[in-house]
C-alpha cells in the first residue's frame, strides 16, 4: 500500500517535458535561421577580432568606428551666414556670440557653358559658442514636457476607464466589458505606431508626441487601477452600500483610500516611462528630442546627432535617479 | 422600528436551507440576541433582515412594509450593521470611517470631495465619544487600532444615521471575553440611546443572557427557541447546541480550570 503510493509520487521531469525541451529546441533552430543568428554571431565576432587586431578587417567595425569618429567632435556652436540673416546690430550682439569673417570655396554653374567653376567668396558668419546646446536643450525641455502633458492626459482619461471597467464600480457587465475593451486597444498599440497616424492628422510637433503616450498610458493606467479596486477588501464596501451609499461615493470613501499608494506608484512609473518614450518618439515626427536626431541624422550632420545622444543619456540617467528618489521618498 | 418575517425560506445554491420556515415578530425598541452554533442560520437571519440576502420564500416587513426585494434608498438608511470582521477601511482614519456611516443622506458632491457638514463633523466627535474611544485616536488610522478599538469604530459608524434598527452580526466574535461585555454593554446602550430595535447575534450563552431583552434560538434554520433569558433553562439549551456539552462551544470550559 504504502509503495504503491511511493511509485505514484509525481516525478519532477518526464518525457513529455523531454519532448517539449526538444521541440523549443527546433522551433530556436528554424526561427534563428529566418533571423539569421548565425551571421550575427559571425558578424560580431569577426567585429571583435578586427577591432583587437588579429583578424581580417570586419565591415561593422569600420562602420562603428567611422560612427565614433564622426560623432566627435560634439556639436555645440551655431554658424550662420550674416547675409542670410535679417539685418544684425554689429553693437548688441546675442551675449557670447561674435561675428568671424573668413573666406569659403563656392560651387556654382557657369552660365554660359553649364560647367561647375569654383569661386572663393568672403563670408561673415555669426557665431554663438552653445548655441546649439541652447537649441537642445530646449528641445529636451519639450521632451520632459511631452511626457508630462501625456501622464497628465493618461491620469484624466484613466480614471473614468478604471471606474467604468471595475466590478465593484460599475455593475452593468456590458458596460464594463466595453469600457474593458476600449482600454485593451489602448494598451495594445504601441506609442511609435500611434504617433506615426496621429502626426499625419496634427501635424510634426508635440501634439501627436503627447497624445500618443497619452493614450497608451492611460490604457495601462486604466487595467491596473481597475484590477486593483476590484482587489480591495470587499467587507467595507459591503457596508456602506448595504445602509444606502451610492457607488460612486463608496468608490471615494472605501476604495480609493485602499488602492490609493499603487495608484501613486503606478503613475510615477508612466511618468518616468513617458519620458524615455518621449526621446524616441519623435523619430517620427512627434516633437522633443527625437525629432531633432531625425532631422541631423538625415542630414549626415554627425557633430550635432552626437550632441543629442550625449544630452539624452544624461537626462534619463538623471530621471532615473530623481524618479527612484521620489518613489522612496513616497515609501514604495 | 418593528422588524415582522413571516415563514421565511432562505435557500442557497444547491438547495441548502439556510432558513427554513422563519416567523418571527420583534416590537420597536427590542433588545433582541440570536443565539445558535455555526450554521444555525444566525447570520443568514441577519443578513436577510439587513437586505444582503433575499428571502426565497415567505415576507420579510419593516414597520409594516414588505420589503422582500427591494428597499427604498431611505429605509435601507435606517438600519445600522455592525460586523464581525468589522467591514472598515483600513487605511482611512477612525473619523473618516465613523462620518461614512453618513453617506447614504449626504450630497454626492459631499461624499467625493470628504467636504462634512459641520453637524456631520460634531457628530461623528460626539460618537467617538460616546463609544469610549480616546480624543487622540479620532484622525488615527483604523489599521493602528485594537480589534475592540476598531469594534467601537464599527458602532459609531452604525450610529452615524441614529438608525431605527441596529443590526449586529457576531460583533464580539474576534474579542476577548472582557472586551465583548463591553463592545455588548455599548451596543445595547447605543440602541436604547437611539431608541433602536437590536438584533445581534452572538454564540456566547453567558452574553446573551445578560444583554438580551429577548432570545431566539436557532438550530438548523428553524426557531426553536423564543423567550426571555430566564427561560433559557437547560432543556432550551440543549434544543439549540444539541447535547448540553456542546453547549459550552466557544464559552471558557470550566473543567479546564
Amino acid at each position: 500500500m504504502i509503495y504503491g503510493l511511493a511509485a505514484n509520487f509525481p516525478q519532477p521531469y518526464r518525457f513529455r517535458h523531454l519532448a517539449l525541451a526538444l521541440l523549443a529546441v527546433l522551433l530556436l533552430l528554424v526561427s534563428g535561421q529566418r533571423i539569421g543568428i548565425d551571421r550575427a554571431i559571425s558578424m560580431t565576432a569577426g567585429a571583435v577580432l578586427a577591432t583587437l587586431g588579429v583578424g581580417p578587417p570586419s565591415p561593422v567595425a569600420d562602420a562603428l568606428a567611422r560612427g565614433r569618429e564622426q560623432l566627435w567632435p560634439l556639436q555645440l556652436e551655431t554658424r550662420e551666414d550674416v547675409a542670410r540673416l535679417p539685418p544684425i546690430d554689429v553693437g548688441a550682439l546675442p551675449p557670447l556670440s561674435y561675428l568671424e569673417t573668413g573666406t569659403q570655396r563656392e560651387a556654382m554653374l557657369d552660365p554660359k557653358t553649364s560647367q561647375p567653376i569654383f569661386r572663393i567668396v568672403r563670408t561673415t558668419w555669426l557665431v554663438e559658442p552653445f548655441g546649439y546646446l541652447g537649441h537642445v536643450a530646449l528641445k529636451m525641455l519639450e521632451t520632459l514636457e511631452i511626457a508630462l502633458w501625456g501622464t497628465l492626459v493618461a491620469m484624466l482619461l484613466r480614471l473614468p476607464l478604471a471606474l467604468l471597467s471595475a466590478r465593484n464600480t460599475m455593475p452593468a457587465r456590458a458596460v464594463r466589458l466595453a469600457a474593458r475593451g476600449v482600454v485593451a486597444v489602448l494598451r495594445a498599440i504601441p506609442e511609435l505606431m500611434s504617433a506615426l497616424f496621429l502626426v499625419m492628422a496634427f501635424g510634426f510637433g508635440p501634439i501627436p508626441g503627447l497624445l500618443a503616450l497619452g493614450l497608451h498610458a492611460a490604457g495601462f493606467l486604466g487595467k491596473f487601477y481597475a484590477d486593483d479596486m476590484e482587489a480591495s477588501d470587499p467587507a467595507p464596501q459591503k457596508a456602506l452600500i448595504v445602509i444606502g451609499t451610492s457607488r460612486l461615493a463608496v468608490w471615494r470613501v472605501a476604495i480609493l483610500p485602499q488602492v490609493m499608494p499603487q495608484f501613486i506608484a503606478y503613475t510615477l512609473y508612466i511618468l518616468d516611462r513617458n519620458v524615455r518614450m518621449a526621446t524616441v518618439i519623435g523619430l517620427v515626427g512627434a516633437g522633443g528630442i527625437g525629432q531633432e536626431l531625425r532631422g541631423r541624422f538625415d542630414m549626415y550632420q554627425f557633430g550635432h546627432v552626437g550632441t543629442i545622444l550625449v544630452a539624452t543619456l544624461l537626462v534619463v540617467v538623471v530621471i532615473d535617479v530623481v524618479a527612484n528618489r521620489l518613489r522612496s521618498f513616497a515609501g514604495l | 422600528m418593528e422588524i415582522r418575517l413571516t415563514d421565511v425560506v432562505l435557500e442557497h445554491v444547491g438547495g441548502v436551507r439556510a432558513l427554513d420556515g422563519v416567523s418571527l415578530e420583534i416590537p420597536e425598541g427590542q433588545a433582541c440576541v440570536v443565539l445558535g452554533l455555526s450554521g444555525a442560520g444566525k447570520s443568514s437571519l441577519l443578513r436577510t433582515v439587513v437586505g444582503l440576502e433575499v428571502p426565497t420564500h415567505g415576507q420579510l416587513a419593516l414597520n409594516g412594509t414588505v420589503v422582500n426585494r427591494q428597499r427604498s434608498r431611505a429605509l435601507a438608511s435606517r438600519i445600522g450593521m455592525v460586523h464581525q470582521d468589522f467591514a472598515l477601511v483600513a487605511r482611512a482614519s477612525v473619523a473618516a470611517n465613523i462620518a461614512s456611516g453618513a453617506l447614504p443622506a449626504m450630497p454626492l458632491w459631499r461624499a467625493l470631495l470628504g467636504r462634512y457638514r459641520l453637524n456631520d463633523r460634531a457628530r461623528v466627535v460626539a460618537l467617538h465619544r460616546a463609544v469610549g474611544l480616546d480624543d487622540a485616536l479620532l484622525h488615527r488610522r483604523v489599521s493602528s487600532l485594537s480589534g475592540g478599538q476598531q469594534q467601537r469604530v464599527g458602532v459609531a459608524r452604525a450610529c452615524m444615521l441614529a438608525p431605527s434598527i441596529l443590526i449586529a452580526d457576531e460583533p464580539v466574535a474576534s474579542l476577548d471575553p472582557q472586551t465583548s461585555i463591553e463592545i455588548m454593554a455599548l451596543l445595547c446602550d447605543r440602541a436604547r440611546a437611539v431608541g433602536a430595535t437590536l438584533l445581534c447575534s452572538v454564540h456566547q450563552v453567558e452574553l446573551a443572557k445578560r444583554f438580551a431583552d429577548r432570545i431566539i434560538g436557532l438550530r438548523a434554520g428553524r426557531i426553536v427557541f423564543d423567550g426571555p433569558p430566564e427561560q433559557l433553562d437547560a432543556d432550551a439549551l440543549a434544543a439549540i447546541f444539541g447535547s448540553p456539552r456542546l453547549s459550552t462551544d466557544a464559552t471558557p470550559v470550566k473543567a479546564a480550570a
